[in-house]
């Protein structure tokens, strides 16, 4: 789905990552890589496989758009239990599949716990904030001073209903200032927003990316809106 | 107040009383001083009014002895009630109490509820099944009254709302109590599957009613119980200030680890062994269907809802089955939710 903001245009992807065209990059935030394996190192028998499926989804990404640049918005790794070698290879066997791709990691609150990554990793260090273009790249939307913000952090889901079903899914969540794009890790999970004003939240149907905002406001609010002078 | 320890109470009742409100425990009045942390910390009350302590995680399903007493009395009163409601009235029904006199002083406080029953469908009676349908602003409702209790009735609700879906993907909200279950879904019932006994066959059972709750979202519910027991749940003890935050997770999100990397797991299959023993009552469902078999259907399409049916749609707690695939469900609901459902 193509979204249309006063600083450009982005492309929201059903894979739950975001496609910024002028600059041919992809946006993907939240991908606790390790996570299964740090639970386990805990004590919680959690089965294997989430970090792998979480990288082959995004090789899968990369070859269908091909992008010059990938920008990790924060949390890729789960914490520093995660920063196990096990995890480290696979990232590094990923990240040697595409060796002509950019990749940057900007400092999310898990990054800060997992410690720096080691140089084989191919992960550029982007600090906490980075300008693409128009856009500000963050973890998470924060302060108001910046420009239209990017960012991940709080894994957004969404409540839609309609009549006698109700659903609850991961979602992007676009503000004011801000669009905030849902976790791409396999074991993530969610917090709740409820778009409010002017928000609107988008939700992935597998194939395509639709607008919920209508059905996330729940049947009251949107006979109330219905009334509402326009 | 001194330290001493009491006993238990339920959270649910402990947490709608507020400080200084009393309630009689271990045989004495107490006052409630404060509730933290799963303690409540109490005086003795000068007041003599009390609530009582109520215990409602402990709800046992209606008994099949029950039962048959409920449809006795309804029998005794459904010969005044059908002839009440066939004979021309002159005047308002509850002037007449036409079926004061009979029966306990309960029955009788219930009897302008019961004719209003009889007036708007039918009594339900043992040797026919009573089906009410309906139609509202939330949908299309099925109002089912098989009197088998709770536990049973969410079996033969997914049971029904499976067998109903397996033809036509569709989802269904569900809602259940002792007298009957209500199936709430978004196209018009046909009465056929109904009436032809089809639905409602105790043939293939077993593998209709653990694909049923495959569909529905009982065993997700109770894998919170299971990962909480095995220790996969994290949670934070009574007095405990802050608990483990970096191994927090839902059960939910669990349970779906689970099922997609390791779907042979045991602790899946405990989920899905207690919800078939626990919640659904799967002995009670067969011997209900059994009874039900050849059992005539009376499919009364009402206008309002009737005495049984109401406090069925008024449920909050309710269940979903679905058989719709996420991304045509996903389109169906914004399409309804842009329609102004």
């Amino acid at each position: 789905m193509r979204l249309a903001l006063a600083s450009g245009e982005l492309e929201l992807l059903p894979e739950h990552a975001v496609l910024e065209p002028a600059t041919r990059s992809l946006l993907v935030a939240d991908l606790h890589l390790g996570k299964g394996l740090s639970f386990r190192a805990q004590g919680l028998n959690v089965p294997a496989g989430s970090t792998a499926l979480t990288l082959e989804r995004l090789a899968r990404l990369l070859d269908q758009h091909q992008p010059a640049a990938l920008f990790i918005l924060g949390d890729l790794l789960h914490d520093a239990r995660a920063r196990h070698p096990a995890v480290l290879e696979r990232l590094s066997a990923w990240r040697h599949a595409y060796p002509d791709l950019e990749v940057s990691l900007l400092t999310g609150n898990h990054d800060r716990k997992a410690g720096v990554l080691p140089e084989s990793c191919g992960v550029r260090a982007a600090g906490t904030e980075l300008s693409l273009g128009a856009w500000t790249l963050r973890h998470d939307d924060g302060d108001e001073a910046y420009g239209f913000t990017i960012a991940g952090h709080v894994h957004p889901t969404v409540r839609i209903a309609a009549g006698v079903d109700a659903l609850v899914r991961p979602c992007f969540w676009l503000r004011e200032r801000s669009l905030v794009i849902p976790a791409f890790g396999a074991m993530t999970g969610g917090w709740r927003v409820r778009p409010t004003g002017a928000e609107r939240v988008f939700i992935s149907t597998g194939r395509a990316v639709v607008d919920a905002t209508q059905a996330a406001l729940g049947p009251l609010a949107r006979r109330a809106s219905a009334h509402r002078p326009s | 107040m001194n330290g001493s320890r009491l006993g238990s109470v339920e959270e649910s009742f402990i947490g709608r009383l507020k400080p200084g409100d009393s309630f009689v425990f271990a045989g004495r009045v107490w006052e409630l001083v404060r509730f933290r942390d799963m303690e409540a910390w109490v005086r003795r009350a000068k007041s003599e009014r009390a609530a009582v302590s109520r215990w409602a995680g402990s709800r046992m399903p209606l008994s099949s002895e029950l039962a048959q007493s409920m449809f006795e009395q309804l029998e005794r009163l459904s010969g005044v009630s059908a002839a009440a409601s066939s004979a021309p009235r002159p005047g308002p029904v509850n002037s007449e109490r036409p079926l004061a006199g009979r029966g306990s002083p309960e029955l009788h406080a219930i009897a302008p509820l019961i004719e209003l029953q009889a007036r708007r469908s039918r009594l339900p009676v043992r040797a026919r099944l009573l089906i009410e349908q309906m139609t509202s602003r939330e949908g299309h409702h099925v109002f089912v009254y098989p009197f088998a209790g709770r536990a049973a009735h969410l079996g033969l609700a997914s049971l029904l709302a499976f067998r109903l879906a397996r033809g036509k993907p569709a989802t269904y909200s569900i809602a259940v109590n002792d007298y009957g279950f209500e199936l709430l879904g978004a196209e018009p019932f046909d009465p056929a599957p109904f009436t032809s006994g089809e639905l409602l066959s105790p043939n293939d059972l077993e593998p209709d009613l653990m694909a049923a709750i495959n569909a529905a979202e009982l065993i997700k519910r109770r894998f919170r119980e299971t990962a909480r027991i095995a220790g996969l749940l994290v949670q934070g003890r009574p007095g405990e200030r802050r608990s483990a935050r970096a191994l927090q997770a839902s059960a939910g999100l669990f349970h779906d680890v689970f099922a997609r990397h390791d779907p042979d797991n045991r602790l899946l299959a405990q989920a899905r062994a207690e919800v078939l023993e626990r919640e659904l009552d799967a002995p009670r469902i067969r011997a209900c269907l059994e009874a039900l078999s050849g059992q005539p259907v009376d499919f009364v399409p009402i206008e309002r809802p009737t005495p049984f049916a109401f406090p069925l749609m008024v449920e909050r707690l309710r269940e979903r089955l679905s058989t719709e695939a996420l991304g045509e469900r996903i389109a169906r609901m914004l399409a309804q939710a842009e329609r102004g459902a």
